[in-house]
């Protein structure tokens, strides 16, 4: 008769065999929920310069006449303190819509937003790896920061050749090895664990967050006319210009010339 | 690690997020309002746009919304509905009501209607009339917790 040889395990070693299929089911899901926050991001971006660029400008170009209109009714009427108010908010609405509008106009225009499936993959593969919460040192995770806000800008910009290249290169530290025993590494799993949990929360905020702005609604709407087979910012773009027609209109009867810009 | 590094870190908030500030924020505001007023006459779209103030719990928002998908089919019960929880969360109880009556005049066998009009008759002291409201919404659909719990709660007091 043989004795059946049973490999015996301590049971801290099978409380961390246990932990570490739990995180890694944790790191799969963090990954994938880092790439819909980061695709959420870069979409609302991208549209938020489609915008700013078709719409956008046009509003700023009619702030800019309104101010104008605004300034020629305070020199007409220099103590009426309203129209000098009056004026002065409406040149300040004027600076900051310019600003926005020259803003986006220095980034350059952008495509829309319309990630690869490779890339997505690329990136999933980073966030699994190089994801900082996954770091129990310090020193560790500030390195893993930096990675990944590379990669967030990689992936913004389509740049596959660079998330390709943020992996390879990829070597954790030896954080990831040190310390004895199941004992410390259990602590270790345990750790990461809270960390990966306590970011899927903050991830899950921030895309709540994000599903709740005014961008968000725009999108929607943009997106939604497009499938009913409208161009809404196209309208909206012809809306502003009937406006700044109308407004040019207002202002030569006021000052006999026509809006200098 | 602290606390506070659950928090998102900056450095992962993608460079995006940084085009979403407050520079622009006006102008987007105002291209919104401005989309809004060229959707077409359709209820079902005012009805979305009302959707999307309520789930920010701009009430004024939805109501506007709400109205306007009223005023495009006013046999829209869900508009009617939709206008009444609103108004209630607004605090217009007597609003609301109204509302939530056409909408079951509308649809009668409305049973979130029916358990929605009994709350405010039940703060406004009108208990039979609200524990009426509350059995109908039960009978429709007695598999709904929040009917049931609401009906036999009621009816508890009433028959006190």
């Amino acid at each position: 008769m043989t004795t059946p040889i049973t490999h015996v395990t301590s049971p801290e070693a099978r409380e961390l065999e246990k932990k570490k299929a739990e995180l890694a089911g944790l790191e799969a899901r963090l990954a994938e929920r880092e790439l819909d926050l980061a695709t959420l991001q870069a979409e609302l971006h991208s549209f938020e310069g489609t915008y700013l660029r078709i719409v956008g400008s046009r509003l700023a170009e009619l702030d800019e006449i309104e101010a104008q209109i605004a300034e020629a009714g305070a020199r007409n009427k220099p103590r009426d303190r309203e129209a000098q108010e009056r004026a002065s908010q409406a040149r300040a609405q004027a600076q900051d819509s310019a600003q926005a509008v020259e803003a986006e106009r220095e980034a350059g225009k952008r495509e829309p937003f319309l990630p690869s499936e490779n890339l997505k993959k690329l990136y999933r593969e980073v966030a699994k790896r190089i994801h900082p919460d996954l770091a129990t040192d310090e020193s560790e995770c500030q390195r893993r920061h930096e990675l990944m806000t590379e990669a967030n800008r990689a992936y913004e910009e389509g740049d596959a050749a660079r998330l390709e290249a943020i992996l390879r290169d990829w070597e954790p530290s030896p954080e990831s090895v040190k310390g004895e025993g199941p004992g410390a590494e259990l602590v270790r799993v345990i750790r990461k664990i809270a960390q990966v949990e306590g970011r899927l929360k903050a991830i899950d905020a921030e895309i709540a967050r994000l599903e709740e702005s005014d961008i968000y609604d725009l999108k929607n709407q943009v997106d939604q006319a497009e499938e009913e087979g409208r161009n809404l910012l196209a309208e909206m773009a012809a809306r502003v210009d009937q406006q700044v027609v109308e407004a040019r209109g207002r202002l030569r009867s006021i000052t006999g010339q026509g809006a200098t810009l | 690690m602290s606390e506070d590094d659950n928090q998102i870190p900056s450095a992962l908030v993608a460079v995006g997020t940084k085009a979403l500030a407050v520079r622009s924020e006006i102008l987007i505001k105002r291209g919104l309002a401005l989309a809004r007023s060229l959707q077409p006459g359709d209820a079902e779209v005012h009805l979305k746009l009302g959707d999307s103030f309520y789930r920010k719990a701009d009430w004024d928002g939805a109501i506007v919304e709400y109205r306007e998908a009223r005023h495009l089919n006013p046999n829209l019960a869900e508009a009617r509905f939709k206008l009444g929880l609103a108004l209630q969360l607004k605090g217009d109880p007597d609003g609301a009501i109204a509302e939530y009556r056409v909408a079951l005049r509308l649809k009668p066998d409305y049973a979130l209607a029916h358990n929605n009009l009994g709350l405010p008759l039940e703060h406004m002291r009108n208990p039979p009339e609200a524990l009426q409201e509350y059995r109908a919404a039960y009978m429709l659909d007695p598999r709904d917790e929040t009917y049931k719990q609401n009906y036999e709660r009621l009816s508890q007091q009433v028959n006190k």
